[in-house]
């Protein structure tokens, strides 16, 4: 698990220590570093796919001899490592050093490579595509069908389990159904519980789209190790939010449904205060983006001092909003 | 009878119809859509406008409300006398709203029952097969000052968890109401001052 990210130069985060847990929600005011931590976490995971220029702070841009840094704070089992990933502005490849006791850094490697973030997108994830054993869910949520179609292939048991959720989240629909367009193609379709009708997936409603992919990732058997997403409230009616938290729960901790797969490490980012209410006996969960200038500061909601006292006959979402934690944006 | 219950989640509704059910000596019935709050401070701020939909844009009978205490006052028989209602009590700080609304409609056609889970409607579901089942238990420990805490384990000692599902809360709270509802005078004997004036209240009805 990663347990904290330090970025240097990074886009917007010059200087800043992300704490993490197995499941992180970030608040905090528009460009204070929430969706650049994620796609930090993601350079750092593959560090090949990312160079200098398109990544360094702007008031380092085309200053010699600086570089970009991000480390990762780790534990693997037991030990405890330092996985540092260095862009230099000579655009050199980047180079990647360990700290620590550990024998098989190329297990990390592998389990880092396995980052994903999402930014889910209802048209993409509506659309149809060419079957494909190997595809996964894309960024924005596209090839959604081919992953259902392989869920209820080789995984009947969980595909069933799926459905039965889209029933209690979303109860006027009670099966995902499957069509084929042209040959090769694969598309999908919602049956309404009323009536047994066929809704197309370009023809369901975004929330309802948007709800599926993260149901769908909830319930893969073989999730990415790390989720990052954007703001998964996003289109989802205020009394489902607590549907969003189990799916992201059932990803963080699968013992709590007794399924005996690998926990996924989840980071999510929202602005609904609404959804940060649920968090409220979790406060270590909640990582505060403060913007102070041009740079800023991470802090976990726990922290805080006479957090239980700021609590007392109030919500969470309610106290953020006001100001009193911060991670609010100011005005001039 | 037609029944709405106010509650702090969706997954105490069924739970608490059930306990409901259980006095009355017969079946409720609920409203569609049925009502849902988040947490105290929305209940608070929120149920004189839910009496008024209730007794205006509806046929419902009855209301009961239940909140948690977390780490507010326990209700005592000396915040009933008159003036002298305690501002932090949640028990009294709901029967001044209720009985406001009444006095402003000039109407107490709604019947209503509230109570107070102390400290978490976990302890209410623990009831008869943990120690932390029970009002006096909440009170001796010495986790009072830590409220999450402390919630966060009656809510393991329920669901095994301390992130349950909804669905699995609303598993675990129904069979528990369910088994409470054999003999509701364990949660009438352990629960005194948040749950005996509910059950005084609907035994009324």
């Amino acid at each position: 698990m990663i347990e904290s990210v330090h970025f240097k130069n990074f886009k917007a985060l010059r200087d800043a220590t992300l704490p993490l847990g197995r499941f992180t929600l970030i608040i905090g005011p528009n460009g204070s570093g929430k969706s650049t931590a994620l796609k930090g976490i993601q350079a750092t995971s593959r560090p090949e796919s990312h160079f200098y220029l398109q990544s360094v702070t702007a008031s380092k841009r085309g200053m010699d001899e600086e570089t970009i840094e991000i480390i990762f704070d780790l534990t693997y089992g037991n030990v405890k490592v330092a996985r540092q990933v260095c862009w230099r502005s000579d655009n050199s490849p980047p180079q990647v050093r360990y700290s620590g006791e550990m024998p098989t850094f190329a297990d990390i490697d592998t389990a880092l490579a396995r980052t994903r973030i999402y930014s889910l997108n209802p048209q993409a994830i509506a659309a149809s595509v060419t079957l494909n054993p190997y595809t996964e869910i894309g960024e924005d949520g596209s090839g959604l069908v081919s992953v259902l179609d392989r869920l209820r292939d080789e995984n009947p048991e969980r595909f069933e389990a799926l459905n039965e959720a889209l029933g209690r989240w979303l109860p006027e629909f009670d099966r995902i159904l499957f069509s084929t367009p042209q040959q090769g193609m694969r598309a999908f379709s919602l049956r309404t519980r009323e009536g047994r009708y066929s809704i197309a997936a370009a023809d369901i409603s975004q929330g309802t789209l948007l709800a599926l992919a993260l149901m769908t990732l909830a319930y893969l058997p073989d999730p990415p190790a790390v989720v990052c997403l954007e703001e998964p409230d996003r289109g989802i009616h205020p009394r489902l939010l607590r549907d969003v938290q189990d799916a992201l729960y059932r990803l963080s901790y699968p013992e709590g449904i007794d399924d005996d797969r690998q926990p996924v490490q989840v980071i999510a980012t929202t602005h609904s205060p609404y959804l940060l209410d649920l968090y409220r006996d979790h406060p270590e969960e909640i990582v505060i983006a403060h913007k102070e200038g041009l740079d800023v500061r991470f802090d976990r909601l726990s922290e805080q001092p006479y957090i239980d006292e700021l609590l007392h006959g109030s919500q969470l979402g309610e106290i953020w909003y006001s100001g009193i934690l911060g991670g609010v944006p100011t005005r001039i | 009878m037609k029944l709405s219950v106010f509650g702090e989640s969706p997954a105490d509704e069924g739970a608490v119809r059930i306990l409901v059910e259980a006095i009355l000596g017969r079946p409720t019935e609920p409203i569609s859509p049925p009502l849902e709050s988040r947490g105290w401070p929305f209940l608070r701020n929120n149920l004189s406008k839910v009496i008024r939909h209730l007794m205006f844009s509806t046929e419902t009978e009855a209301l009961v409300v239940v909140t948690d205490a977390d780490s507010s006052p326990i209700h005592h028989p000396d915040h009933e006398q008159a003036g002298s209602r305690y501002a932090d009590c949640r028990l009294c700080c709901l029967r001044d709203i209720v009985e406001r609304e009444q006095k402003q409609l000039s109407s107490d056609s709604l019947k209503i029952a509230i109570g107070l889970a102390v400290p978490s409607i976990e302890a209410w579901y623990l009831c008869g097969t943990d120690t932390r089942g029970s009002e006096a238990a909440w009170l001796q420990t010495e986790e009072r000052k830590r409220n999450t805490m402390y919630r966060n384990r009656l809510k393991y000692a329920v669901y095994q968890t301390e992130r349950p599902t909804l669905e699995l809360e609303k598993r675990c709270a129904t069979a528990a109401a369910q088994r409470l509802a054999q003999d509701i005078s364990l949660l009438e004997t352990h629960f005194p001052k948040g749950f005996g004036p509910l059950i005084k209240t609907i035994r009324t009805w």
